[in-house]
């Protein structure tokens, strides 16, 4: 291998170490918020937009992002390739083909650019397509040696524009270089060609503005639709990778090959950039929601909790994920208080109209058997995408929730539409043998226990009476232990003392007596012993189930609190803690 | 590769010969054809878009339409669905005004053709001369939503055009776009979001009014115009909604409470009554054929029952006086529906001034959530009430509207599938009987219904095409510049 290659080689193992391993969830993310459909009408749909080819490859990549190792692999060969079509255009620029590892170093800047740019999850893919569009329309253009191609540019420039939107300016820019260097030598024909390339080019933005285009704004037509999922903003960043792009060719064109030293140092800048502006581009917090919800979406139950023991993001998201986690391996009654604890909110989060933060909700709602809620989360958070884009992700547990309540018309609507994609149609075809046959859903490995679960009579879903709701999924389903874990955990967090004292008895099913009670949990026996003790005010005769350290730590608690310190470390996991907080 | 194109074209060839148009020795069935959409017996208009449909499981359909009077008109493209030219459509349809046309099909299945029993579709000498419908378009979900629009559509043809778009105003909600009478010139409506505004467009010039003032509850909801124009109707409505945890019943939308009042489109006032804002609940007001009367609906705060099922609209009417811009000074309860056991909504009269059309529903104030809900008409001269069983059916109906000359409505049921809204269509004769109704045409009904996601909401006939300056209303709303209404009583 040629030794200036490995600054590309080195760039991609770099990349895809990242985004395979380090931050597989920015793949799931990119991968949930889409849907991308194999047929004729999906392409013409994008087709019909200006700079909707741009879009539909993006998601066309996008979708291999459901293997994080895949997409990983798929997006470092695009930076990669990107880099590499810049030096291929800085090789068409100047001609010059002895090139030298430092040409390749500073053509991968683009990508460095777009790479730092990426840590904001809302760049869509698009953008870098459109780049990769522009390069490679660019090297095709320059195929043509006559000088009569320029005349070309009346087709091309309108053609390229709707095919990839905001990549026409790169492109005609990238032109118009070329075309100045190549035919008319000096700056000022090339300034008068960049000029009537650019204003050529607007000319036909505004024109799509005023006639096909007219429900865009004016901002989607010039910066890309789908460029951005809050397509009321173009970052700063978009221009300025897109205006590396046209001045890293030109800028190669003009060095030399540099010293060994120089090409050494470059290749290894440009190698460490991403690694080291990863902290200030790809916001902690935000991609710890991202983890746990991709931990969640693969029931990787421990993980979540492992990851959520190392960094536990203040957000009722990151909490139902825990919480969810916890109650899944049969830990929640244990472990609650191991972690601070947000009150209900931290195990059902209420809807709020993004995306985002309901999606952990959703996925509680399923494993509880509360199947219209889950419809709910995931319809809303589906129509609450900014971009307006479907998820198949939510599709798919759309479609589940319509079969398993039985509304096969539209389970099968869905279900059709999850047939056209790539890695979720085995599961359509799958599912799309039960419709129309409940006795099927309710025999299926995979639905026979929500189906089972789920609420057979009217039952108004609200969250005034949450631990009542689920005491009521449990009574139902008397194996629905998750329900249970939840009401009792809803009572906890709510201080309902009383009513979980009521609701305890659930948990020791088949014991009538309470000293026959054996193995609860430590957060109940704290909660039992708090409950007896506040209200007869001291001396209590305290079940035998609650544990010699339970009843040390309360007195430890007990004797900090009167004389008015701070619970040490030792009592930051008891319930007691919460609850004082809490009130 | 000279073999390789003979392959693939002698491939075409027998892929054609395979589904040839003609059918040969069909065997004869006395039945009617699984058909979708069922447009057996249905009364059209001349001039509509062709009645396309699919026969089920069928390979390939040949349909041959015979008018009763004169012409034919065969669809045999060799598709799963009869797919009929558009133009000789409408010639057979002109020709055959107050006859029928007979469909006689014909449908392949494992190289077997089948022909089924003939059957009719009655072509009214009632034309329905608007050039379309306007609707909004949105996905039947719970709180947000994301790709609405308002959309028309040609009802001659195909075509479907959007009047404003999600894309145009990223983020605003959208909705209640009414005219005056079907007439496009005259329309309004409401954006809902960051930038709220009501717009009301008047021979292309647009105003966006803020309709929030400290007299009222909230902005004007539900609007219905003035014939003269210069008023429109409205009621405000502090909506909420539950969710149940059910199988037959997922939401209830309800009013936390709810006002009636006019907007004085000269003025920019409000014109408030204390008759239309009591403590109980007025809503969806409609003006009267002659517009001296408004008719309303309302209800007794349901929160004093305590439960969402005894939400229950009576229909009510107050006199308006056009001239001076006042409200009457007592209300009449035309049909007490909640004595009665059920609810009454959406109250349209007919702009003959015959008949007034209506929702009812067990209970609530938003009926389309609620299967038994069905469609009435109330003779204005007799003041009975009957239901237009054949336009009705076992899913909910609401959201009807009347075409100019009162011989067509049109309506949104989610009989097709319980959650999405199409759109109906039904003819009522002078007697107030309705039609059989049939759904909006589509070039390929079966792909398009299968594929859509969205419901159809408050349709309503247009007599032309809405002309909207999209890009510049889009600026408007987003500019955030408002006349504020004022008030007076």
């Amino acid at each position: 291998m040629d030794m200036k290659y490995i600054t590309p080689a080195a760039f991609f193992a770099v990349v895809y170490w990242i985004y395979a391993f380090v931050r597989p969830e920015w793949c799931n993310f990119h991968e949930q918020y889409q849907m991308f459909l194999f047929g004729w009408d999906y392409l013409a749909g994008h087709l019909s937009i200006a700079s909707g080819m741009a879009d539909y490859l993006a998601e066309f990549v996008v979708q291999f992002f459901f293997f994080p190792a895949l997409g990983a692999a798929l997006w470092a060969a695009m930076l990669t390739g990107l880099g590499l079509l810049v030096w291929r255009a800085s090789l068409a620029l100047s001609g010059n083909v002895d090139s030298s590892g430092l040409h390749l170093a500073l053509a991968l800047v683009p990508s460095v650019l777009v790479g730092f740019y990426c840590g904001d999850y809302n760049m869509m893919l698009a953008f870098p397509m459109c780049l990769v569009m522009a390069l490679l329309m660019f090297l095709l253009y320059q195929r043509l040696a006559s000088r009569r191609r320029v005349y070309f540019q009346i087709f091309l420039i309108p053609l390229f524009y709707w095919l990839s939107g905001y990549g026409v300016f790169v492109y005609a820019a990238l032109c118009a270089m070329a075309d100045a260097r190549r035919f008319w030598r000096g700056w000022l024909p090339g300034l008068a060609l960049l000029s009537a390339y650019a204003a050529f080019s607007v000319l036909c933005v505004v024109m799509a503005g005023y006639t096909v285009m007219r429900q865009y704004p004016f901002i989607d037509l010039f910066c890309g639709v789908n460029f951005y999922r809050d397509r009321m903003v173009v970052p700063f960043m978009q221009h300025l990778s897109a205006f590396s792009v046209v001045l890293m060719p030109a800028l190669i064109a003009l060095l030399g090959r540099g010293g060994k030293a120089v090409q050494v140092v470059c290749g290894a800048l440009v190698v460490s950039a991403i690694p080291v502006l990863m902290p200030f581009s790809h916001d902690k917090f935000s991609y710890s929601l991202m983890k746990i919800d991709y931990l969640v979406r693969n029931q990787r139950w421990k993980d979540v909790i492992s990851f959520c023991q190392v960094y536990l993001p203040d957000d009722s998201m990151a909490y139902n994920g825990l919480n969810l986690a916890l109650a899944k391996t049969g830990q929640l009654p244990d472990r609650m208080f191991e972690f601070p604890q947000m009150g209900q909110e931290g195990l059902v989060g209420d809807f709020q109209r993004n995306a985002v933060s309901c999606v952990i909700t959703g996925e509680a709602f399923y494993h509880l058997g509360l199947i219209n809620q889950v419809l709910r989360v995931f319809f809303d958070s589906q129509a609450s995408i900014v971009n307006c884009n479907r998820s198949a992700r939510f599709t798919h547990r759309i479609a589940e929730s319509y079969l398993v309540t039985g509304r096969y018309d539209m389970a099968a609507k869905h279900i059709r539409m999850l047939e056209k994609t790539l890695f979720y149609s085995a599961w359509a075809r799958e599912a799309a043998g039960y419709l129309y046959h409940p006795d099927k859903v309710a025999s299926s490995s995979r639905w026979s226990q929500i189906a089972r679960h789920r609420v057979q009579d009217n039952m108004l879903y609200t969250v005034t009476d949450m631990s009542d709701m689920f005491l009521r999924l449990h009574h139902q389903s008397p194996d629905n232990q998750l329900a249970l874990q939840y009401a009792m955990a809803c009572d906890l967090l709510n201080g309902n003392l009383p009513h979980f004292m009521r609701a305890f008895p659930l948990t020791q099913p088949g014991k009538n007596q309470v000293s026959q009670y054996s193995n609860v949990p430590k957060s109940y026996q704290e909660a039992v012993m708090y409950a007896m003790v506040t209200q007869s005010g001291g001396n209590v005769d305290l079940p035998p189930f609650v544990s010699q350290e339970v009843r040390n730590s309360f007195r430890d608690f007990d004797n900090m609190m009167t004389m008015r310190q701070q619970p040490d470390k030792r009592l930051f996991s008891t319930y007691w803690r919460y609850i004082v907080s809490y009130r | 590769m000279r073999t390789t194109i003979y392959c693939l074209m002698l491939a075409v060839l027998l892929m054609a010969a395979s589904c040839a148009p003609a059918p040969k020795n069909a065997v004869q069935k006395d039945s009617l054809p699984g058909m979708f959409p069922d447009y057996a017996g249905v009364t059209i208009p001349a001039d509509i878009a062709p009645l396309n449909f699919e026969v089920s499981d069928a390979e390939c359909v040949y349909v041959e339409a015979r008018g009763g009077r004169q012409g034919s008109l065969t669809a045999a493209s060799g598709k799963t669905y009869a797919d009929f030219d558009i133009e000789g459509w409408h010639q057979l349809t002109r020709q055959n005004c107050g006859d029928s046309i007979y469909l006689s099909v014909c449908a392949l299945r494992d190289g077997q053709w089948t022909q089924y029993r003939t059957f009719g579709i009655f072509v009214s000498p009632d034309p329905l001369p608007e050039y379309g419908v306007t609707y909004r378009k949105i996905e039947p979900g719970y709180e947000t939503f994301s790709q609405i629009g308002i959309f028309q559509r040609c009802i001659h043809t195909f075509d479907e055009y959007a009047i404003v778009a999600h894309t145009a105003l990223q983020g605003q909600c959208m909705n209640c776009h009414v005219a005056n009478r079907c007439d496009a010139s005259q329309f309004q409506l409401h954006i809902r979001g960051q930038h709220p505004a009501t717009l009301v467009q008047v021979d292309g010039q647009r105003t966006l009014l803020n309709t929030s003032t400290d007299s009222t509850i909230a902005n004007c909801m539900y609007p219905y115009w003035h014939p003269s124009g210069r008023y429109i109707a409205y009621s405000l409505n502090l909506i909420n909604q539950c969710f149940f945890e059910d199988t037959t019943k997922t939401i209830e939308v309800f009013d936390l409470a709810s006002d009636a009042l006019v907007l004085d489109l000269q003025t920019n006032e409000l014109i408030l009554s204390d008759l239309l804002m009591t403590k109980d609940f007025e809503s969806y007001p409609a003006f009267s054929a002659d517009g001296n009367t408004i008719y309303f609906c309302t209800s007794r705060p349901w929160m004093d029952e305590g439960l969402f099922d005894s939400i229950r609209y009576d229909l009510c009417s107050i006199a308006f006086d056009a001239k001076n811009g006042k409200l009457g000074n007592h209300v009449d309860t035309i049909i007490a529906a909640s004595k009665q056991g059920y609810s009454i909504t959406h109250p349209r009269p007919s702009y003959d001034g015959k008949f007034l059309l209506y929702s009812t529903s067990s209970c609530s104030v938003f009926p389309i959530h609620h299967p038994e809900s069905d469609l009435w008409l109330l003779d204005l001269a007799t003041m009975e009430s009957h239901p237009l069983t054949e336009a009705n059916s076992n899913g909910p109906e609401s959201f009807h509207n009347w075409s100019t000359n009162s011989r067509w409505i049109v309506f949104a049921s989610k009989r097709h599938n319980g959650l999405n809204n199409l759109l109906y269509f039904s003819h009522v004769d002078s007697l107030g009987h309705a039609s059989k109704a049939f759904l909006l045409p589509q070039q390929n009904p079966r792909q398009y219904y299968d594929n859509l996601m969205h419901s159809y909401n408050v349709p309503d006939f247009t007599m032309q095409k809405v002309d909207l300056d999209v890009r510049a209303f889009a600026g408007e709303v987003f500019g955030d510049e408002r006349i504020q209404v004022g008030v007076r009583r």
